[in-house]
């Protein structure tokens, strides 16, 4: 959806691995070269593919490029067998929209009651919140793009909420 | 309202749960125990006005269950911790 | 009617007109116009009738503090009710109607109500209208005694919310808050807002558009002042209301949330009146809105003025009206020794001035003819004999002093305290928490007083006759100087009190130039100081806001927040969707010329014959892993969890910590120290919840990780003697062969490329397979099982078929047939917990006496005497003694046992079996046996058919 300098969509399916355990066993777990965010809030970037997302203390949400990739990463920890290390597929879980424009803040404060500004929410934090009724997880990718992650059964009710921020703009444009 | 997650930075009431009284002890062995002291584990309860020991979980957010010391008087929350770390020294004690 | 337009200055477009129509007739006016001051420039005087008494009321302020000028804007879906005409910008073909009156403004018949005034004093509801029964009148008083009537058409208009963070938020644009804004934007993030859109004018106003860290949000009133700093306004972005098409406009109000670290309150101060007889008259208004109708309109209320005062303020009213060629008449000042510089000035504009007089009385039936005027003694408590005399004026402006608006300030926590020198309440202190007032707000009324403000409460009457009821003091609600001291007298000391019983401050306009009057007369009728008197509790919101405005987006298809099913399919396939446990699931599959119970049982049927297919993809699944996870989930669940191996199932059922059934499921055991909970649909959130706080706040040492995915996975369940031929012909590399893959078992497996998995547990009774693939495979999956299955007479069943197979079998729901005290033992397991070693939560409840008794409500089966009549769910059974025996908590007409069945609990039911029971059914009664639940298929042997 566009309305002016915004605009909305609906991403791509991409691969997600949910990650549970204390950050080292995680660490352990994972090949070479995927990092995990430490801090809070965090966002870790690995070189290649792989944005791995802070859920909560003993919580992580991987990002990859393919549904197989996180398939073939589940089975891979799986078989490790390690009692404190447990994945998850979570690719059918989520939905994932973005929004991207000059007032993409704003748009998620039409129903969302975070501090969205640049130096409270920088590039590359991610945080769960939610927007209106429903729980989210917004990433800052850009300082005009957040990607907003939903949890399937409540993805219409999300994406019909987002739509009527967007066209609430219409007056400040 | 805002609570102070100790993981999520401050947010709105809107996305915790409240959980009642906190450090209300089960006893150690519920079949042992008298119906008295169960009792007061399962229904007795402080109400005051004015400093309270509360936990709330951060729903929305990190899932966390936290120890918050609130006024219910003037829902001023003094302070916020993770379950089981005790509060600073430094802090007037509720 | 004449032309009231004055010469000189002002924020009008002279060089443009508007049409507009009040009460059927065309009046013309400008851009910049409210409705009042466009009616005023037309002469119109009286706009309303009064609340309870049905007087002629005019306009008589110039902003949202109106409490007389309520009118009714707009046609159709964009009427509105109970607009104040001074806050209602002028538009092009705006039409407007009174309130309150019939058949006209001028002539309204419920006016002769006002000679019967004193019969109806405060509390009349309460004392008069108890026989036969308030219902018996309550139609009568609803038409006369009101406001505006609504339309009864949805709202064509869409309302926005938004979040905002700010470092300052300063409330107010005048001269206070404007120099904060512009201070603190310097260096912070600022938001400035105002209920009018000048913001100082358009030069300052274009210079403030340009600082980059400061956001102007015009036509924006604050409304409320919430915990830390969170301040909601309402601003009105489309004040015009007029059918445009949907979708093509933007909101039409926005309600704001901003959040901020500071917040500057300067929200000025609102002229207080004096209360004096007949001081309800239509041309009896505010000096202060007198004096904006004059500079800011260009409109004069009234051709010959009369200024009435306690203080200086009022006098700059007179040298406006004066300066603009409108007669002043006199101006009637309380003080014996006004201000020496302003007695000077107004004399030598010509104006007569009476220094120690008061206006005591007026006249006009319609509309203020003339008014009375007499010598007071200095304090104001008598008239001196002799002195009254009768001045023509049609126009009264009165100011008694100035009340700023701590409304926001007082909602923050903020104390105040009795001014005298404004004879008002200000904040007891600066730098209140997080909200400051400055200002006017504070207490600091511009400009300085030459000579201080006389603070009198109320005029005495002249005459031998008590005219206490003919005192207003709150116009809205018709509440009179009578009205409090009735109060008074009948032990309504308390501010709180008074105000309920007299309904003073109650209105639309909550009080704002009515409530430090009302208060400081319940003092004088209670020998106490303002002071010690108090203010009333200060609650959001500040001005009155559409419901549609805080509703926000929450309406139409987003009116309720419903979970969807993964698949699409059953809507785009005559699926009836509706809410179930929060999720939109279908009731049942409408075949065409079908009614629902036809449909429900065809598919009922087809399960017990052939295979049904179901949607249970909302059925709860929480993945619990780790080392102590068997212990973890031997706790939680009242069955014995640690005997559990790899590749099987166990029902489970879950108590709180009082006994109490909160949920039951199914769990399986996946692997070492992997389980797969799958809790009712309803279930899953609270169950996820409930094992995270066990596991956080009590259990802290056990290593144990828990996920939610029951987003992540579609679950289709098979159903039906020809379960596993369907099932089979998906060619999947498991055995389904009974003996290889029991009832209760579990199987984890591939299918196309994803994981697939297999579950033989059964709420239908009969032989059944619940598939899990990725939530974003089920459609695929659905479709095919439909194709594979055509040939075996495959079909898609609801809910509602469900429930009556579930029935039909005696299986419990959770929160269905058990409510919030309904322990295991009630619902027949007993036995079963007996035989489990370990603790879990809830046992030791189970052990206090109560949940022993013998009279607790067992869950039973209900036969009815009548075979066909199906007992509806929340019958009660009737004891003996006319008790209370029990009630019904499912029921059906059973297709394979062609009779009526029930579920139900009953008092000491487990021991009553064979008995009857005595139902009644409005009024009637009926007769049932008490039996076993499991009604069709008792020995369960369908399960492996």
């Amino acid at each position: 959806m566009l309305s002016g300098s915004m605009a909305l969509e609906r991403c791509e399916p991409r691969g997600k691995l949910l990650l549970l355990g204390d950050a080292p066993a995680v660490v352990k777990a994972l090949p070479e070269g995927i990092g995990i965010p430490l801090q809070p809030r965090g966002v870790a970037r690995s070189r290649g593919s792989g944005t791995c997302l802070w859920l909560s203390p003993t919580q992580r949400l991987l990002l990859l490029a393919t549904e197989s990739d996180a398939r073939l990463a589940v089975a891979r920890i799986r078989a490790l067998r390690s009692p404190d290390v447990w994945a998850f597929d979570a690719g059918a879980r989520y939905v994932d929209f973005a929004v991207a424009g000059r007032d993409c803040a704003a748009v998620l404060n039409g129903g969302c009651s975070l501090d969205l500004r640049e130096p409270a929410f920088p590039v590359d934090t991610c945080a769960r919140t939610r927007f209106d009724q429903v729980p989210v997880l917004l990433v800052r990718s850009s300082p005009e793009r957040f990607e907003i992650l939903v949890e399937r059964p409540l993805a219409h009710y999300l994406w019909l909420g987002l739509c009527r921020a967007v066209n609430d703009r219409r007056d400040e444009t | 309202m805002q609570i102070p997650c100790p993981y999520c930075g401050t947010r709105d009431a809107l996305e915790f749960t409240w959980g009642g009284q906190a450090a209300v002890v089960r006893p150690a062995d519920p079949q042992s125990c008298s119906d008295e002291e169960w009792c007061r584990y399962l229904f007795i309860r402080s109400n005051p006005r004015g400093p309270h020991h509360e936990r709330w979980c951060h729903t929305y957010g990190c899932g966390q269950w936290l120890d918050v010391w609130r006024d219910t008087l003037t829902h001023v929350v003094e302070h916020a911790a993770l379950i089981g770390v005790p509060r600073p020294r430094s802090e007037p004690s509720a | 009617m004449t032309q009231r337009r004055l010469n000189g200055e002002a924020l009008i477009d002279r060089t443009r007109l508007l049409t507009f129509t009040f009460n059927g007739r065309r009046y013309q006016g400008h851009p910049g116009d409210t409705l009042a001051s466009a009616l005023l420039a037309n002469g119109v005087k009286r706009v309303a009738r009064s609340f309870k008494l049905h007087r002629p009321r005019g306009i008589f302020s110039a902003g949202l503090e109106e409490p007389s000028a309520l009118v009714t804007v707009g046609d159709g879906p964009y009427r509105e009710v109970n607009v104040r005409a001074t806050e209602a910008p002028l538009h092009e073909g705006l039409v407007a109607r009174s309130q309150n009156c019939w058949p006209t403004v001028n002539f309204d018949a419920a006016a002769a109500l006002g000679l019967f005034a004193r019969f109806l004093p405060a509390g009349f509801y309460h004392k008069t209208f108890k026989w036969p029964a308030w219902g018996w009148y309550e139609g009568l008083m609803r038409r006369m005694a009101g406001l505006g009537r609504l339309n009864g058409i949805p709202d064509p208009d869409h309302y926005a919310t938004q979040y905002h963070h700010c470092d300052v938020l300063v409330i107010g644009a005048g001269a206070a808050g404007l120099a904060a804004a512009r201070a603190a934007a310097a260096v912070e993030d600022v938001v400035l807002l105002d209920s009018g859109d000048e913001f100082g004018g358009s030069v300052l106003r274009h210079e403030l558009a340009a600082l980059p860290r400061l956001l102007l949000l015009p036509r924006t009133t604050a409304m409320g002042y919430y915990d830390d700093g969170l301040v909601t306004a309402l601003e009105r972005i489309d004040e015009v209301r007029a059918p445009v098409p949907r979708g093509t406009q933007g909101p039409r109000q926005r309600l704001w949330k901003i959040r901020a670290a500071r917040v500057v309150l300067a929200t000025g101060a609102i002229e207080r009146p004096l209360v004096f007889s007949n001081n309800d008259r239509p041309g009896i208004m505010l000096a202060s809105a007198v004096r904006t109708y004059v500079t800011r309109y260009a409109v004069s209320p009234g051709t010959c003025a009369v200024i009435f005062t306690n203080n200086d303020s009022a006098y700059a009213t007179a040298f406006a009206l004066h300066e603009r060629g409108v007669k002043v008449a006199a101006v009637v000042d309380l003080r014996q020794q006004p201000g020496a510089g302003l007695a000077a000035r107004t004399r030598g504009a010509g104006i007569a001035l009476h220094a120690g007089y008061a206006v005591v009385d007026t006249r006009g039936r319609s509309a203020l003819k003339t008014v009375a005027i007499a010598r007071c003694d200095p304090g104001v408590t008598r008239l001196l004999a002799g002195s009254l005399q009768w001045l023509r004026c049609d126009l009264l402006c009165v100011s008694g002093g100035w009340d700023p608006v701590v409304h926001l300030y007082a909602q923050a926590g903020g104390k105040l305290r009795f001014d005298a020198r404004i004879a008002g309440f200000v904040p007891q202190r600066q730098g209140h928490r997080k909200a400051e007032c400055i200002g006017a707000a504070a207490g600091h009324i511009d400009p300085p007083s030459q000579a201080p403000l006389l603070p009198v409460w109320r005029i005495p009457a002249w005459g031998r006759r008590d005219r206490r009821s003919l005192q207003w003091i709150d116009l809205a609600h018709d509440v009179t100087v009578a009205d409090i001291e009735l109060a008074a007298t009948e032990g309504f000391r308390s501010v709180e009190h008074m105000k309920r019983y007299t309904t003073a401050g109650m209105a639309v306009d909550q009080g704002k130039t009515s409530n430090v009057n009302a208060l400081a007369l319940l003092g004088r009728a209670t020998g106490r100081e303002p002071a010690q008197v108090g203010t009333t509790t200060f609650r959001p919101p500040f001005h009155p806001v559409a419901i549609g405005a805080l509703a926000g987006g929450r309406v139409d298809q987003r009116a309720q927040r419903f979970r969807r099913l993964p698949l699409q399919w059953h809507a785009e396939h005559g699926g009836v969707m509706e809410d179930h446990g929060g999720w939109l699931r279908p009731a049942c599959y409408l075949e065409s010329g079908e009614t629902e119970s036809q449909a429900i049982d065809r598919e009922v049927r087809a399960a017990r014959s052939a295979v049904a297919l179901l949607d249970s993809s909302s059925l709860g699944k929480i993945e619990v892993c780790g080392e102590d996870a068997a212990q973890f989930l031997n706790r939680l669940y009242v069955n014995n969890v640690r005997t559990l191996e790899p590749g099987r199932l166990r029902y489970g059922l879950m108590l709180n910590d009082n006994g109490i059934i909160i949920d039951d499921g199914v769990l399986a055991c996946l692997g070492e120290g992997r389980y797969m909970v799958n809790t009712s649909s309803a279930g899953a959130l609270n169950t996820h919840f409930w094992m995270e706080e066990w596991l956080q706040c009590e259990w802290r040492s056990m290593r144990v990780w828990i996920a939610q995915q029951t987003a992540q996975w579609a679950t289709l369940t098979l159903s039906g003697p020809k379960a596993r031929t369907v099932l089979a012909l998906l060619q999947l590399p498991v055995n389904l062969d009974g003996r290889e893959f029991p009832h209760m078992h579990t199987r984890e497996t591939e299918f196309e490329g994803t994981a697939l998995r297999l579950r033989r547990a059964s709420f239908t009774g009969e032989l059944s397979f619940e598939i899990d693939v990725p939530a974003d495979r089920g459609d695929a999956l659905w479709c095919r099982l439909l194709e594979l299955g055509a040939p075996h007479g495959i079909m898609p069943i609801g809910m509602e078929a469900l429930d009556v197979l579930r029935v039909e079998k005696g299986f419990l729901e959770v929160g269905t047939d058990t409510d919030g005290d309904t322990s295991p033992l009630d619902v027949g397991w007993g036995v079963a917990i007996s035989k489990k070693a370990e603790d879990f939560i809830g046992r030791r409840s189970l052990r206090r006496p109560a949940m022993q008794s013998a009279a607790r409500l067992q869950l039973v089966g209900l036969l009815p005497a009548e075979r066909n009549l199906r007992l509806p769910v929340g019958t009660h059974a009737i004891g003996a003694a006319g008790d209370i025996d029990g009630h019904v908590t499912s029921s059906c007409v059973s297709p394979h046992l062609e009779r009526s069945v029930a579920l139900a609990r009953v008092r000491s039911g487990s021991t009553r079996m064979g008995q009857n029971v005595s139902l009644d059914i409005d009024g009637g009664r009926y007769s049932a046996v008490i039996g076993s639940t499991a009604f069709y298929d008792p020995k369960g042997e369908r399960l492996d058919a």
